[in-house]
C-alpha cells in the first residue's frame, strides 16, 4: 500500500458562512485528508465544533479536525462535542488540543489556574476516559430494552487538576476515539507540521515542503487566493489505494479493539 | 376572538419523542437517533410544513425519569448528541425554519456558549435561537467537579432551604444571558456580578441577527421572572386555560417590573401532543405507550390526545387566554411530527388560523422582535 503522509488544510473563518462552507467543500473535493479549524487569538474565533458539524453536511471524505482550547473548558463538554462530531460525520472527527490561547479575564472567574500545559495533558487523559465509557454494545433497542445495563456510560477520572465521575451521555461513536493531533511530538498523538501557503506560491515548490513522515497542515493565513493553490498541491499527490471511511482508516491508524483505548 | 393574528407554531424535538416508550413504536427509528440522516429527515418535515422554528433538547447528564438524578432504567432512550451541533449539521440543509438548541449554562463558560450560538446564526443565515437551561442536578455537577449542588425535586422548589438555591441558579442563568449579549455586541464585556467576572474585548464573529432570540422554558414564578428579565420568548407549562391566563398576567407584570414593558416578549404554551385522524386512534396509541412504560405519562404540562379539530379548538382557547404561540412536543417521532405537519396545519388553514410559512427573513424579524442596532 502506498504510504501517503497525511495532508490537511487550515480553514480559518474569513468573511461569511457561505464562503467558508464553499472552501470546505472545495478542500474535500481536492482530496485533503482533513480540514482543520484553528482557534487563533487574533481571529474572530467562531466555535470550531459548530463549524465542523456544518462542514460534515457539505463534505464526504475529509477528516474534520478542531483546534480545542483546554484552558477554561472542561473534559466532559469537549468529549461530548468530539463524540457528537464523530457521529454526525460518520467517523471523520479529530482534535488538536491547544493551551494558552485565551486571556483569563474573558472567563467566569478569570482563574489562571485553569490553564497551561500540565492541565492540558490531564485534560486529554480525561477525555480519553470519557470516550471509553460506552463499550459500543449497550444499545439494544429491542424487546423493551433500550440499553443493556443500568449504569451505562459510567466513568471516573481523577488527577491533580480533575476529579470527575458519573455517566457520560454520548454513546460510542464510529471511531470511538476521534484522532488526536499535536503540534509537538506527544505520546499517542499524530504529529502535525504547519506549512504556510499564499496565493502567489508555486504548488510544486509547496509540495516539496510537505513532511514525508509526519502530517502537514497547509495554512492559507486568511489569504483567499491561497486556497486554490493549496488544492493544487493536494492534487499533486498520488491517489490513495483504498476508499477509507473514517479518519483513523484514512491516516492508517490501527482500528481499536473493543477494549482498546487508542 | 378571531381578530388576533394566527399563533406561532414551534415543535420540540427530543430523541424518539416525548413519551419514554415512543422508541418502541413500529415507525420509530431507535437505532438512528445518533445519525445526521434522522435529524435531517425530521427537520425537513417541520420546515416543509412551514413551522416557525424547532427546538432541540440537550443536557450535560444522561436522560432520566427522576428529577433528582440517574434512575438506572434500561427501557428508555439513553444517550444523545450535542444540540448546538445537531442544529449546525442541519443548518445547511434548511433555509427557512428557525433552529433553537438548548445549551446548559450552569457549568459552561458564557464565552463558549455565546460563540457557539453566534456561529450557528452565521451558518443558518440568521435563523438561530437559544434556550439557556439551568441545571440543578447534583450528578451533572459531578461531571465537571467544580461545584457541588444539593439534591432536590421540583416539589421542593418553594421550601425554605431549597428556594434560594433555585433562585440563585436562575439568576445565574440570567447573568449568563447578559454576558452573552455583550459578547455578541463585540465587547468589551466588563461584567462583574455574583457569578461572573468577565472583562475584555473577547472578539467574536458578530451574529447576523445581533442577538439571536433567547427562549426560556418556565414552570413557576422564579423562571417567569428570568424570562421577564432576559428572554424574547417564554414557553409556559400549564394544564388549562385558566392557569394560562394567570401565567400571562404574572409574566406581563414581571416584564413591566423589569423595565421591559416596551419590549416584545412572547408567551407560548408548551404542550405534549398525540395526534391522529380521530380521537380513538390517538387514545389507543397513547394507551399502548403507557402500558409499555408501566405508567400513565405524567409530565410538567398538558398532554393532548385527540384529533386535529380538537387540538385546533384547544389552541384557539389558549390563544384567547393570552398566548401568542405554541411549542408542541410530539409524543412520538416521527408519527406526531408528521400529523402536526400534515393534519393540524390543514385544520388550521381551514379555519384561517395558520400563519404564512417563513420567508427569507431572520428569526428575530419573524417573531416581530425589534432589530438590534447595526443589523438588518
Amino acid at each position: 500500500m502506498t504510504h501517503r503522509a497525511p495532508l490537511g488544510i487550515a480553514l480559518p473563518w474569513s468573511t461569511d458562512a457561505a464562503s467558508w462552507l464553499a472552501d470546505a467543500q472545495a478542500a474535500d473535493a481536492a482530496g485533503f485528508d482533513f480540514l482543520l479549524v484553528p482557534d487563533d487569538p487574533d481571529g474572530v474565533r467562531p466555535e470550531p465544533f459548530a463549524l465542523l458539524s456544518a462542514a460534515a453536511t457539505v463534505t464526504r471524505r475529509a477528516g474534520l479536525v478542531a483546534a480545542v482550547s483546554t484552558d477554561f473548558t472542561e473534559p466532559y463538554e469537549v468529549a461530548r462535542q468530539l463524540a457528537t462530531l464523530d457521529h454526525l460525520s460518520d467517523g471523520r472527527a479529530g482534535w488538536l488540543p491547544r493551551w494558552d490561547l485565551f486571556a483569563p479575564q474573558d472567563f467566569r472567574r478569570g482563574d489562571a489556574a485553569r490553564g497551561g500545559a500540565v492541565r492540558a495533558r490531564g485534560f486529554v487523559a480525561a477525555v480519553g476516559t470519557l470516550l471509553s465509557a460506552w463499550q459500543g454494545d449497550e444499545a439494544l433497542a429491542a424487546a423493551g430494552v433500550f440499553v443493556t445495563k443500568p449504569d451505562v456510560g459510567a466513568f471516573r477520572y481523577r488527577d491533580p487538576d480533575f476529579d470527575i465521575a458519573g455517566l457520560f451521555n454520548v454513546p460510542r461513536s464510529p471511531q470511538r476515539h476521534p484522532v488526536l493531533f499535536s503540534l509537538d511530538p506527544l505520546e499517542d498523538a499524530f504529529t502535525l507540521r504547519t506549512v504556510p501557503v499564499s496565493g502567489g506560491d508555486d504548488p510544486v515548490s509547496v509540495a516539496g515542503r510537505l513532511s514525508t513522515t509526519d502530517g502537514t497542515v497547509l495554512d492559507p493565513r486568511g489569504d483567499a487566493a491561497a486556497v486554490p493553490v493549496a488544492a493544487a498541491v493536494a492534487a499533486l499527490r498520488p491517489a490513495p489505494d483504498n476508499q477509507p471511511a473514517t479518519l483513523r482508516e484514512r491516516l492508517g491508524l490501527p482500528t481499536l479493539s473493543p477494549d482498546g483505548d487508542r | 376572538m378571531g381578530s388576533a393574528p394566527p399563533p406561532y407554531l414551534a415543535v420540540a424535538l427530543d430523541g424518539a419523542g416525548w413519551h419514554p416508550a415512543a422508541w418502541r413504536l413500529p415507525d420509530a427509528r431507535p437505532h438512528d437517533l445518533l445519525t445526521a440522516a434522522y435529524w435531517i429527515d425530521l427537520v425537513r418535515v417541520a420546515e416543509d410544513a412551514g413551522l416557525d422554528f424547532l427546538t432541540l433538547e440537550d443536557s450535560v447528564g444522561l436522560q432520566t425519569s427522576r428529577y433528582e438524578g440517574p434512575d438506572g432504567r434500561v427501557d428508555q432512550v439513553r444517550g444523545r448528541l450535542d444540540a448546538v451541533q445537531v442544529a449546525a449539521r442541519v443548518a445547511p440543509a434548511t433555509s427557512r425554519i428557525g433552529l433553537v438548541p438548548t445549551a446548559t449554562v450552569t457549568h459552561t463558560e458564557p464565552f463558549h456558549v455565546a460563540r457557539a450560538v453566534a456561529t450557528l446564526d452565521h451558518l443558518s443565515g440568521g435563523r438561530a435561537g437559544w434556550r439557556p437551561q439551568a441545571s440543578n442536578r447534583a450528578d451533572e455537577a459531578a461531571h465537571f467537579g467544580r461545584r457541588t449542588l444539593p439534591v432536590f425535586t421540583i416539589a421542593q422548589f418553594d421550601e425554605p432551604d431549597v428556594a434560594p438555591v433555585v433562585a440563585a441558579l436562575f439568576d445565574e442563568a440570567g447573568d449568563h444571558v447578559e454576558v452573552a449579549r455583550r459578547l455578541w455586541d463585540g465587547g468589551p464585556v466588563d461584567f462583574h456580578g455574583r457569578w461572573f467576572d468577565v472583562a475584555g474585548p473577547a472578539v467574536l464573529a458578530r451574529p447576523p441577527q445581533g442577538h439571536p432570540p433567547v427562549m426560556v422554558l418556565a414552570h413557576a414564578s422564579i423562571p417567569y421572572r428570568l424570562a421577564a428579565r432576559a428572554a424574547d420568548v417564554m414557553w409556559a407549562t400549564a394544564f388549562d386555560a385558566r392557569r394560562v391566563r394567570e401565567i400571562v398576567a404574572e409574566t406581563r407584570a414581571a416584564q413591566h417590573a423589569a423595565g421591559r414593558g416596551d419590549d416584545v416578549l412572547h408567551v407560548f404554551a408548551d404542550l405534549v401532543v398525540f395526534l391522529d385522524e380521530d380521537t380513538p386512534a390517538a387514545k389507543a396509541r397513547k394507551d399502548q405507550l403507557d402500558e409499555w412504560a408501566g405508567d400513565v405519562l405524567a409530565t410538567d404540562t398538558l398532554v393532548f390526545v385527540g384529533s386535529p379539530a380538537e387540538l385546533a379548538d384547544l389552541l384557539a382557547d389558549w390563544q384567547d387566554a393570552g398566548v401568542t404561540g405554541f411549542r408542541l412536543r410530539p409524543g412520538a417521532l416521527p408519527h406526531d411530527l408528521n400529523t402536526i405537519a400534515r393534519l393540524l396545519t390543514a385544520e388550521l388553514r381551514r379555519r384561517g388560523a395558520l400563519r404564512e410559512p417563513p420567508g427569507p427573513e431572520t428569526l428575530r424579524t419573524r417573531l416581530g422582535l425589534a432589530p438590534v442596532r447595526g443589523t438588518r
